[in-house]
Parts: C-alpha cells; sequence; structure tokens
C-alpha cells in the first residue's frame, strides 16, 4: 500500500518569545520542529504500513530549512521525502498550497493520503481537504485511528462529544489530531531528504504564490491575548498602595462581598440564570 | 511576499523593525525579505523611502463579480435535539450585521434530514431574511461530498457575496472543501468580522500560535468564505424584520458519497477539555471534600461543555491530572467564565485565573479568600449545588 | 504527578562574559551568621559552617553561589557577618571555590557595606552621605569624608582582585538594604554638596567609581553585577520608575548583569518577604527591567517552584532565576528539576520564622534542619539503617510524618497510625489563618515522601496495646502532639459569653460571634492569626495583648504585616493586659505592670489564645510495651513546627 504523508515545518510556537523593547516576536532562534499533529500522523502512517505492507513517502513544502522536518520523518521511519522549496511557490494561501501539494501527491501513486489536521502555527486545518478537494477524494478529517482490513479503510473521527465509525474504500485523504500515540523517536536512518523544485509539476502559474493566493493579509499587529502570569504595579501609586496591591496579587480585591445563601436547588437556579453563564449553555432558548 | 527596490532602498532598518515575523534582515546595507513574508505591508506602510512593493494580483476579478450579493450562513444541527445549534444563530446574528452595514440581505443554508423545532421562529428573532433548504433522510448526518456538492450548486446559482460556516469540526471540514470547488478564498477561526468601505469581509484571526492577530482580505474573489468558532459571536435581536422566506430546494442534492459508511456512533469517555483553551472553566478545589463529590464537579463540567479544571491539592490526590491544574505551578486561564467548587482562594491559585471575566465561587467557609474576588459568591456545599446545577442545565 | 514538561530554559546554560552558567538557578545572597567573631580585629571569619553551607546548594545543582560580605571592618553589619578583606578566611575562600567547581557551580563575591543600617544594636558607627538616621533605626550617622570614601573604595576594590585571586568567578556589588551605596543612589539619603551629590550623575559617581575602580582590578572577562533595590517601598523612598534609571546608568558603566532586589530597613518586610506577598510577585520589576536594559536580569521574590521559574523564564521576563529561601529549605531543588522529580520538591512557605526570625542569629529552616547544620543533616548524610527494623509511629502530625519519612528513607519499615480522618495535625488548622495556607506544604511534602517510599499512613485507627502486640513493631514512636489547656478564669463557669480556646475556635467556627475578644497571651499564630481569621469571617475584633504587641513571638516581618491588618481592619488592640477575670457578660482586664482593672463590654465571643500541654497519655501507657520507645514533638512539650522536625531529623537517626 502507498502511503503519501504531507508534512510542515513550523516554529515552535510555544517557543515564541517577545522582545520587551519593540514589542515584536522575536524569530531569531526559534526553532523549527515537524509539526506536532504531522508527528502523530507518520507515527500512524507507520503503523499502518506495518499492518498492510506496502511504502511510507513524505511530502513537504517550504524554504530549504523545512529538510529538517522531512528528515525527522524519514528517521523515524519513511521511506522515501520529498521536499519543494521554490521562490515561486512562497507566499501561497491554504488555497494555493493544497493545489501545489495535490499536484505532487498526484504526480505519484498512492492508496492513501495522510496529514496532520492542522498546523499550529496558522491553525487552519484547511490544506488537507483541499488537496482532497484537488484530487477528488474521499476526506476524514479529525480522525484519532486508523486501520486497514481486507483493503478498505477503518476510520475513526472525533466529533464533539461523538466517536464515529467508518468503513471506506480507498483512495482516500485522512487529516489526523495530535497526541493519539506515542511518536517513535527518529534514529538516523541514512536516508536522504530530495530536494525538488516546482518544475516538472505543471503547476499552473495563476494558482500558486501571491498570484495563486485569493485571500490576502492587510494588516497585523501584536496579539494582547496572551495573558501574562504575573501582575504590574502601578508604580504612580503611594508606596502602601503599591504594598497592598502586592499582598492582594494584584487583585482587586472586592471588600465585603454579599454571600448568596439559599437551597442548593434555590443556588443552582441564580448560577444557570446569570447571563453571564447562560449564554453558553447548549439551550438555544 | 513584498518586493523591495533595491535601488530606492537606504537601508534604514526600520521595515525590519516593523515586520512582526521577522522575515526583513538587512544585509550590506539593504533590505533583503525572506520566505516568512506573509505580505501583509506593515513594513511597506513604514518604508520612508517608498522601497517596498507589495505585489499586485493580477488574477483579475471574475465578469460576474458584482452580481454576488448577499450574507449567508450555513447552519449546523443539535441530532441529539432536532434543533439548530446555537452557533448556527450566532454566525446569522453577526450576518445580520454584516449586511446591514452593506445594503444587503442575509440568507441561511440549512442540509437536514427534516425541519428543526422552532426555526421560522430562530431566523426571525435574528433577522434573517431567506433560507434555502435541503431536506432529505440522507442528510441527517453529514457527509463531506453530500453537503459540500451541495453547498456549492446552491452558492453557484444563488450568488452570496459572503458565507459563513461554523468552526465546530464538520464546519471545518465542509468549508475548505467548498472553498476548493468554488476556488475562492477561505479565513478559519475569525474572532471578528467586519465589512470595509469596498465591501470587502474583512476576517481577523490570531495566527503564528496566537501571538499575531490578522486581518485578512479576499479583494479579487467570490463568495468570499469565513468560519467562526462557538461562543464568540453573540445572538443579538433583530429590530423589527418579515418573516424569513423559506425556499425548499429540490434537486440541490444528489447522494454522492460512494464506499463509504458510517459503521458506529458511540459516546466518548472522559474528554478533557484544554482547560488554557475554555471559554468554561469549572474547578474543583479541595473543600470538594471526596473524589465523589469532585467527580460530581467533572460531570457538570462535561455537560456544560467546559473544561475541568482543579487546584493543586486535587492534582496531589490524584483525582485530575496535572494537565488541568490551574494556579501558579499550573496553568494560567482566562476564560468567559470561571465556576469553583470548595477552592478556597489561595493566592497560588487565583493569580493563575484571576483574569477570568465572571468568576463564581462556591464554598462552605465563609472566611474564603476566593469570595472577595469573585462576582458571584455562594455559600453551600460543593456537592450539593454541583448536583443541583447539573439538573438545572439538563 | 506526571508531566511532560521539560524545562528547556531554566535548565539551559548562560553565558555571562567569561563564566558559563549551567543553568538559571541562582543562589541568593544572604547574611548567614555563620561567621565565627573571636573578638575585636578577629571577627566576620569564614567558618567551616559556612564552607558547607554554600558547598550544599553546590551539590544540589544550582549553577552558581553568591556569598554575603562585608568589605569595611571598621563598618560591619555584624560580627558575624563575612568580612570580605580578612586575610584569615584564605583559606576557606579558597575552598569554596574548590568545592564548589567540583559540581561546576560558580561562586560569585557580594559585597556590602551597610552604611546607615546594622543589625547591632547599638551600632559602633554608622556612616552615610549626608548625616541622617535610616528611619528604622534611631541611631544617627557619620557624614563621610572624602577620605573614608576612597578607604571603602579600595577595601572593594581589593576584596574584589582578592578573592577573584582564589578562584572566586563573579564579583556582584549591592545597591540594596545593606546600604551605603544605595544612601549614595537615594535622592532622599544623599544631600551632599560635593561633585557626589546634587544631581543624579553626582550621585551615581560614587558606586559607578567603585565599579570602575573594580573592573579595572579584574578585568574585562570577569562579570560585575549588582544587586540592586528597585523600588525602595517606603514614604521617602524612590520607586521602579527611579530604580530604572539606575539601572541604565549601571548598564552604561559596564555593569554585566542587575540582580532584582526591593526594600529596605525600613520596609524590612519586603526585602525578605513573608508569606503575605504572593510567589513571584516580584517578576514585574525584572520583566520591566527586560524592557529597559540589555544585560541579564535575575528575577527574585518567593519564587519556589520549578514551573513557575520556568514560566518566569520562557516569558522572557528575566534571565535567572534567583532562589534563596527555596534553596535553604530544599538544595537539592535544580537537581530534582533536572531529574524530573518536581513531587519531591519541598517548598519554601515564606513562613520566615527561622531563616529570619525573632533574632536573626542564624539561618536555619523550620523545614529543613540541615540548614546551618550541612555537616549532620545536609545531603548524603543519612545513613542507612545497619539493622532495619520495624517502625509503629502513632500520630501524624508533622513530628510524627517527619519521624516517618526519614526512617522509612533509611530503610526501615515503617507504618504510620493516625486517630483523626486526615493527617497534618495542627497544621490543618494553621492553613486556614489567612496568609498561612502555605503551610500545608508542610505535610503535602511528607505525605508525597510517604507515598514514594511505600510507608502506609492508616486514619481513623486508635492505636491501643492489643494492636501493639499483634503488630509487634521493634520501635515505637508516639508524636500525639498537644492540646490547649482549658482556660481557668474566676467567673468562667458563670459568664455568658461563649469562650473558647484558639483550636476550638478554628474547630467551630459557627461558634465565633460578631464581637470577638482574643487575649494573644502566648505571642505566637494562635493568637495573632486566629485573630485575622475572625475579622475575615466579618466580626469585629479587640486584641488584648499580655505583651507589648500582637504576636511577639511571631517573626516581626509578619508581625507587622499582621498588626497593620488588623489596624487597617478596625481591630482594636489592647497591649500589656492580661485577663482577670469574667464577670456575667463582661471581662476585666488587668494591666501586667500596675495591676490597674478595666472592664470590657459588649463582645459575644472570647478566644484565648494560651499554653498547651502534651498529650503523652499514650507515651505514658505504652512506655514498657516494646524495647525502643520514643516520643517526639509537641507530646515531648509544646513548640513549634522548627522543634518538632528538628527532634523528629535528631530521632529518625537514632532509630
Amino acid at each position: 500500500m502507498n502511503i503519501i504523508v504531507c508534512v510542515k515545518q513550523v516554529p515552535d510556537t510555544n517557543e515564541v518569545k517577545i522582545d520587551q523593547k519593540t514589542n515584536n516576536l522575536v524569530r531569531e532562534g526559534v526553532p523549527g520542529i515537524l509539526n506536532p499533529y504531522d508527528q502523530n500522523c507518520v507515527e500512524l502512517a507507520l503503523r499502518l504500513r506495518e499492518q498492510a505492507g506496502g511504502k511510507v513517502t513524505v511530502v513537504s513544502m517550504g524554504p530549504g530549512q523545512a529538510k529538517e522536518a522531512v528528515q525527522y520523518c524519514l528517521d523515524m521511519g519513511a521511506d522515501e521525502g520529498i521536499l519543494l522549496s521554490d521562490r515561486a511557490v512562497g507566499g501561497s494561501d491554504t488555497l494555493a498550497t493544497g493545489y501545489i501539494l495535490s499536484r505532487l501527491i498526484g504526480s505519484r501513486d498512492y492508496d492513501l493520503v495522510m496529514c496532520g489536521n492542522e498546523a499550529i502555527d496558522g491553525c487552519t486545518g484547511q490544506v488537507g481537504p483541499i488537496i482532497a478537494g484537488n484530487l477528488g477524494l474521499k476526506q476524514f478529517t479529525y480522525v484519532t485511528d486508523a486501520k486497514i482490513k481486507d483493503g478498505k479503510l477503518l476510520v475513526q473521527r472525533e466529533v464533539g462529544k461523538d466517536l464515529e465509525l467508518y468503513e471506506a474504500s480507498l483512495p482516500a485523504v485522512i487529516c489526523v489530531q495530535k497526541d493519539i500515540n506515542q511518536p517513535r523517536k527518529p534514529v538516523c536512518s541514512g536516508r536522504e531528504v530530495t530536494v525538488i523544485n516546482a518544475e516538472g509539476l505543471g503547476l499552473d502559474a495563476d494558482r500558486i504564490g501571491n498570484h495563486g493566493s485569493p485571500t490576502r493579509v492587510v494588516k497585523i499587529r501584536m496579539s494582547d491575548a496572551r495573558v501574562k502570569s504575573f501582575f504590574t504595579v502601578d508604580d504612580t501609586l503611594p508606596w502602601e498602595e503599591r504594598i497592598r496591591f502586592i499582598i492582594n496579587g494584584g487583585i482587586e480585591s472586592k471588600g465585603k462581598v454579599d454571600l448568596w445563601r439559599g437551597s442548593a436547588g434555590e443556588l443552582a437556579g441564580r448560577i444557570a440564570g446569570c447571563p453571564e453563564v447562560s449564554r453558553f449553555l447548549e439551550d438555544v432558548r | 511576499m513584498i518586493t523591495i527596490n533595491e535601488k530606492k532602498c537606504s537601508g534604514c532598518g526600520i521595515c525590519k523593525s516593523a515586520c512582526l515575523f521577522g522575515a526583513i534582515e538587512v544585509r550590506d546595507k539593504k533590505a533583503v525579505v525572506s520566505e516568512a513574508c506573509t505580505g501583509c505591508g506593515a513594513c511597506a506602510e513604514k518604508c520612508p523611502c517608498k522601497a517596498i512593493e507589495i505585489p499586485e494580483t493580477n488574477v483579475g476579478k471574475a465578469e460576474d463579480f458584482d452580481t454576488y450579493k448577499d450574507v449567508w450562513a450555513v447552519l449546523e444541527m443539535d441530532l441529539s435535539r432536532g434543533q439548530l445549534k446555537k452557533v448556527s444563530l450566532e454566525l446569522l446574528s453577526e450576518a445580520r450585521r454584516l449586511a446591514d452595514l452593506s445594503g444587503q440581505k442575509v440568507g441561511a443554508v440549512l442540509l437536514a434530514d427534516e425541519m428543526p423545532k422552532g426555526f421560522e421562529e430562530n431566523l426571525s428573532y435574528v433577522g434573517c431574511d431567506y433560507a434555502h433548504v435541503v431536506l432529505d433522510e440522507q442528510l441527517k448526518r453529514y457527509h463531506t461530498l453530500d453537503f459540500s456538492n451541495c453547498v456549492v450548486r446552491m452558492v453557484e446559482k444563488y450568488k452570496p457575496a459572503v458565507v459563513l460556516f461554523p468552526a465546530t469540526e464538520n464546519g471545518r471540514d465542509l468549508a475548505p472543501r467548498v472553498s476548493c470547488a468554488l476556488q475562492t478564498g477561505l479565513t478559519a477561526d475569525c474572532t471578528a468580522l467586519d465589512m470595509d468601505e469596498k465591501g470587502n469581509l474583512v476576517q481577523i484571526r490570531p495566527t503564528y500560535g496566537g501571538n499575531i492577530m490578522a486581518s485578512i482580505i479576499t479583494p479579487n474573489h467570490r463568495p468570499q468564505l469565513a468560519s467562526v468558532r462557538p461562543n464568540v459571536l453573540s445572538i443579538e435581536q433583530a429590530g423589527q424584520k418579515d418573516k424569513p422566506m423559506i425556499f425548499l430546494e429540490s434537486g440541490m442534492f444528489t447522494h454522492e458519497e460512494k464506499d463509504c459508511r458510517l459503521l458506529k456512533v458511540s459516546g466518548r469517555e472522559n474528554v478533557f477539555q484544554d482547560v488554557a483553551e475554555s471559554s468554561v472553566v469549572v474547578v474543583a478545589g479541595y473543600g470538594v471534600g471526596s473524589k465523589e463529590n469532585f467527580e460530581k464537579v467533572k460531570r457538570l463540567a462535561l455537560k456544560m461543555n467546559a473544561a475541568i479544571g482543579a487546584t493543586r491539592k486535587v492534582v496531589d490526590e490524584g483525582w485530575a491530572p496535572f494537565e488541568v491544574q490551574v494556579g501558579q505551578t499550573g496553568k494560567t486561564i482566562a476564560p468567559d467564565v470561571y465556576i469553583s467548587f470548595g477552592v478556597s482562594g489561595a493566592l497560588q491559585h487565583t493569580i493563575g485565573m484571576q483574569k477570568a471575566k465572571f468568576k463564581i465561587a462556591v464554598n462552605n467557609d465563609p472566611a474564603a479568600a476566593i469570595f472577595k474576588m469573585c462576582d458571584a459568591a455562594i455559600l453551600g456545599d460543593a456537592g450539593e449545588i454541583a448536583d443541583a446545577l447539573l439538573q438545572e442545565i439538563s | 504527578m506526571e508531566t511532560k514538561m521539560e524545562f528547556k530554559h531554566l535548565l539551559s546554560p548562560f553565558r555571562i562574559k567569561g563564566v558559563t552558567f549551567k543553568n538559571r538557578f541562582i543562589f541568593l545572597p544572604h547574611h548567614t551568621g555563620y561567621a565565627v567573631d573571636e573578638g575585636y580585629l578577629a571577627n566576620g571569619l569564614f567558618s567551616d559552617r559556612n564552607v558547607r553551607h554554600y558547598v550544599e546548594r553546590a551539590k544540589g545543582g544550582a549553577a552558581a553561589v553568591t556569598v554575603s560580605q562585608n568589605v569595611d571592618p571598621d563598618s560591619q553589619m555584624s560580627f558575624r557577618y563575612v568580612l570580605g578583606y580578612e586575610q584569615r578566611n584564605r583559606d576557606n575562600f579558597k575552598r569554596l571555590a574548590e568545592e564548589a567547581h567540583q559540581y561546576d557551580c560558580k561562586v560569585i563575591t557580594q559585597l556590602n557595606h551597610g552604611g546607615h543600617t546594622t543589625l547591632l544594636n547599638p551600632p559602633q558607627l554608622l556612616v552615610a552621605p549626608t548625616q541622617m538616621n535610616e528611619p528604622y533605626c534611631h541611631f544617627n550617622t557619620k557624614e563621610l569624608e572624602p577620605d573614608d570614601m576612597k578607604r571603602i573604595k579600595e577595601y572593594y576594590i581589593n576584596s574584589a582582585a582578592w578573592q577573584k585571586e582564589l578562584g572566586w568567578d563573579a564579583v556582584e556589588l549591592k545597591i540594596a538594604h545593606d546600604g551605603l551605596l544605595r544612601t549614595f543612589v537615594s535622592p532622599y539619603f544623599n544631600r551632599r554638596t560635593d561633585e557626589y551629590g546634587g544631581s543624579f550623575e553626582n550621585r551615581m559617581r560614587y558606586p559607578l567609581e567603585i565599579i570602575a575602580g573594580i573592573r579595572e582590578a579584574v578585568g574585562e572577562d570577569y562579570p560585575i553585577g549588582i544587586r540592586l533595590c528597585v523600588d525602595e517601598f517606603t514614604w521617602y523612598g524612590y520607586s521602579l520608575e527611579y530604580g530604572m534609571q539606575v539601572a541604565k546608568a549601571l548598564e552604561a558603566g559596564g555593569v554585566d548583569y542587575i540582580s532584582t532586589d526591593a526594600g529596605t530597613f525600613s520596609s524590612w518586610y519586603m526585602q525578605i518577604p513573608p508569606s503575605p506577598l504572593p510567589l513571584g510577585w516580584a517578576v514585574y520589576e525584572s520583566a520591566e527591567l527586560k524592557k529597559n536594559i540589555d544585560i541579564p536580569v535575575f528575577a527574585f521574590g518567593r519564587i519556589n517552584d520549578p514551573v513557575q521559574a520556568e514560566t518566569i523564564l520562557a516569558e522572557n521576563n528575566a534571565d535567572f532565576i534567583g532562589m534563596c529561601r527555596q534553596l535553604l529549605c530544599d538544595p537539592e531543588t535544580p537537581n530534582k528539576t533536572m531529574e524530573g522529580r518536581l513531587d519531591d520538591i519541598r517548598h519554601c512557605i515564606g513562613c520566615n520564622e527561622a531563616c529570619v526570625g525573632v533574632d536573626g542569629i542564624y539561618v536555619e529552616c523550620i523545614q529543613n534542619p540541615g540548614v546551618g547544620r550541612e555537616k549532620h543533616f545536609g545531603i548524603g548524610t543519612l545513613e542507612e539503617a545497619k539493622e532495619k527494623k520495624q517502625v509503629m509511629v502513632v500520630g501524624a502530625g508533622v513530628a510524627g510524618l517527619k519521624t516517618a519519612e526519614l526512617a522509612a528513607r533509611r530503610g526501615h519499615r515503617v507504618e504510620v497510625y493516625e486517630k483523626s480522618a486526615k493527617i497534618g495535625g495542627q497544621i490543618l488548622l494553621a492553613e486556614k489563618v489567612p496568609y498561612r495556607n502555605e503551610m500545608e506544604e508542610i505535610y503535602r511534602y511528607l505525605r508525597i515522601q510517604l507515598q514514594q517510599l511505600g510507608v502506609p499512613v492508616h486514619c481513623n485507627v486508635e492505636v491501643d496495646e492489643e494492636m501493639i502486640g499483634k503488630l509487634d513493631p521493634q520501635v515505637l514512636v508516639i508524636a500525639t502532639g498537644s492540646v490547649p489547656l482549658a482556660p481557668e478564669y474566676e467567673g468562667l463557669q458563670e459568664s455568658s459569653l461563649t469562650v473558647m480556646t484558639a483550636k476550638e475556635a478554628m474547630e467551630n467556627v459557627n461558634r465565633i460571634g460578631n464581637r470577638v475578644l482574643l487575649f494573644d497571651d502566648i505571642g505566637s499564630w494562635q493568637g495573632g492569626g486566629v485573630a485575622d481569621y475572625c475579622m475575615a469571617l466579618g466580626a469585629r475584633v479587640t486584641v488584648l495583648c499580655s505583651a507589648a504587641s500582637v504576636g511577639v513571638d511571631i517573626e516581626s516581618g509578619q508581625a507587622y504585616l499582621l498588626t497593620k491588618r488588623l489596624y487597617e481592619n478596625g481591630a482594636d488592640i489592647i497591649a500589656n493586659h492580661t485577663i482577670r477575670k469574667f464577670d456575667g457578660d463582661k471581662v476585666v482586664i488587668e494591666n501586667t505592670y500596675n495591676h490597674a482593672c478595666k472592664e470590657l463590654e459588649g463582645f459575644d465571643t472570647v478566644i484565648i489564645a494560651g499554653q498547651s500541654r502534651s498529650e503523652n497519655q499514650l507515651y505514658k501507657r505504652f512506655r514498657g510495651l516494646r524495647p525502643h520507645v520514643y516520643s517526639v514533638g509537641d507530646c515531648v512539650a509544646p513548640r513549634g513546627v522548627e522543634q518538632a522536625i528538628f527532634e523528629a531529623e535528631v530521632l529518625a537517626r537514632k532509630i
């Protein structure tokens, strides 16, 4: 069975630091890693190969440095690794990326196409389905397990609170969730990554790069949603206020608070009745 | 990617500081851009020499570009209740707001096996003008090819300018498939939407692991697709509006999903939502008193689709894993709603949740420190109240 | 506790000039009081005890230990404060460098000058840039003459150069609570009219001259750091904004790192912040510094946990984590972090009882008897028992748990029996007191260790002779604690008021009314702490103290903050009085000096924090039953946590 796994090298977004002076991201020294979802995906692919025999080919698209991620997959046990690296494909959005990868995949034999459900930098989860759309294949996202049985694919999706189990004929595209297995550690394989450029893939120039990207970023700013794990003290407060603020843990103390009292049922009703809470309750009231 | 006109570039490096992605370096007194460039143009704005060009796409607009009109939302069903999911109304409400900004109408798309309870009333409440409904037994459960082909056919026929999808699992499965078929742009997980003067949908979302907020548009393609997560938008009652027109579509749906069958659907056990990501977090402290009571609180959290959190002592007891520990030696959280049971309010814990927007604390110690920093202070037995609340919302 | 946490920042090395620190744990400088005082011109001697104290933290895995020293023999903070330039310290200074280096731990000199601050009472002479007293101290100072300043500068430079020769790795100057350099920098204390005062540049001149002199002596590659007070937290003092200016000027003057600090002797509770100050409260200071300077910054301030430390570093709020009390309490914190044994880390609870204490003579720790006694109780001194015995411990309070832990570590087969439903003894009540909830760490740590060691702890079991007979242990340890003495006062039985001991009050919260009279008779937390708790319940409290203030036996920083809380929450404090008798609904109190009596009324509850007595009935009953029967902790004599743990340590090593 021929399995093609699409992977991506991403910046380790947990390592991203903010340069305190410029309030920009410090990109230098942020290590590039194999997208964690892809690690679990490659592991699943290797297990399928163990189960059904065949070959696992890893493909990726990215700058030269992305070779490391593909090498990692080879060292996990993939049979072949291909990196498409070409400035012409730079600046592609998800539609363009999905198209390019589908051309790369389409140029080879495959029974099953696998990828991580999303990448931790963009977190769109779009490229897998777009590859499937370009190849005209059935797709399964949010996959938490897959097996081959009698030449058919048995695939499990986790959707909300449900576990769905499907049986489908190949070929298909599956997009794999993270943390579903323990990816094996890479061991020097001696296999090398093949780096190719876009020539020979027959890419339509109108569908790649900036030209081929319907979406464009028009503005960016630093997100202030990052919750800091410490409080800051207003330096202009008088010294005793500063100390009091610190002792309160930077939390505004509400002084005397009205305690709600009553029977459990009454109190529960009051809690559920708070507008801040009720808006999250499942009922569409 | 942007291009740098070397003749004009003075090597001042202002572009380098402006770039949030670190995609520009200055080498030999000239700015050099790397593949990390997203083309956002933040540098071009700041360049004093006007040496930076943002590439124009030479893909022209399609001829029928201006005929696309109206803001649609694709609705999703809550199968267990036979009614629309709340996120559907959130999307329609937002669609109403965007449509009003641009003088358009709001349409809904529903694929289902039967009409949901309260359909007309719900749509009326949020000011939806019309709905295209496809009913078929085979549309009870979501299937990629069936749903996407159907949606694509309706879009091609009716030409909405904007289509919003819920960023639920199935919504995120569907939307990119539709974008590929229509060869148009899609932005996933938007945290905010807007309309600009040109009638472009402005799609705002976090990227780069949440560190950057990006504003994105789809200037030359129609329709513009975007998905939004549940509980991000709010449901607003629309002003006086007529009842929505419901169009029952036929001929839009053909069962195409071949060689694929659903064998089984079962419930998931022990789903611990990510405590740092969830909008509602229910935390159990040691004051709940026993593992049984802790389990009650956990069941409540599951029912509310909230994350369950725990204080250090609870984790020590082995009732909850370290991953859900909230506090200085665990995670810092800032949910929309924080409900605690039996948490005393020691600073090591409260510092980890002080930015929660609405805080409710249940404790039987009237002197519990947590009461001084919450919005609703409830004196009572944790186990009893967790039980009662579970009943209340079931 | 399983965790996938990796401490990528905390355990990564960092280089400052020619020195590579193997991780980010820095043992912050502190006065230990271990230096030897042999009299005039023969004090501040760096002792064997000093060496072992620092080597212990090197063994435990810290990247560097910082040693506090006085530079000026004529102006000492204390005769047990190490003298940096004392030639007699040569051998032990060298020895410390050699032994610490064996663990790849660097040794940093911290050079101080008390200036207008001292630990002596009264001091011989205090000096300052301008003649003024430090507000906490009533002794005025000598205004330094240029010759004095020159001489002091020489002391700084010579100490730094000499210790570099002896093999020490870096030098740090204190511009913080030990006051001289800080007073020069301070606009309030420095009113000089020569070139060392009158403007910011002038005020910085003296410290910068000293730094330049040291730089010349030690060379470019040797790190020079500053322990800088960035916020004095006093009515007269400077705050972070000014502290930032100072930091920038120091950076421009060639300094290689800034170690953040806060507080002064007038705000001494901010210097060694006790438990009311939250964990990691001062991170905002190092974060702010990171925004304004390029040189590395050390964070400080009740950072006692590697997860917390890693977050601080990961968010780029500091480059190093300064820990003092945490490494006193558990010197092996860095090694345990490296080994992923987070559960084995014993956390500092910020009680300050033994490390600052009432008289601050020797630094010790209530949880770790090894502090100051590294030779006897330090890392590697716990020997395996030659003969493994069956040990039965009765009572799961602090003394019982600690004895069980160490006995089990030595290889004995231990079982613990507890009469009540929970372990922890009196700490279960102590932890309810406001700002004392961290006390639970004391038994939490022990409980986790007992779990790891496979020691069964049986609750809800009352041990009797039959059980002992059946279980047949060779060693019986009784740790049954103490209970308060029932108050005995004239008219008590007939009083209409609710009268309880502190323990009864904490166990029966519903019986605490709205108007409480709390009698602090023994000056400990049972008095002031329970008063605090009553206020948290919403009661109006009057504290009656037999001594001159509330909590005389509580560490002074804690007592200060406690008293402040009492006053700010509307409590009344009546000092120097005891309860004479009860009279219906009134309480008659008596002045301890002149015995004048007064009647107090309007209370509904009276809580008495008085003496306790040992619960030693079981010890007396079981004494002959086994070859070895011991008692430990409060059931020997009611004391505190420090004594219980020390006693348990000694006993467990004896068994």
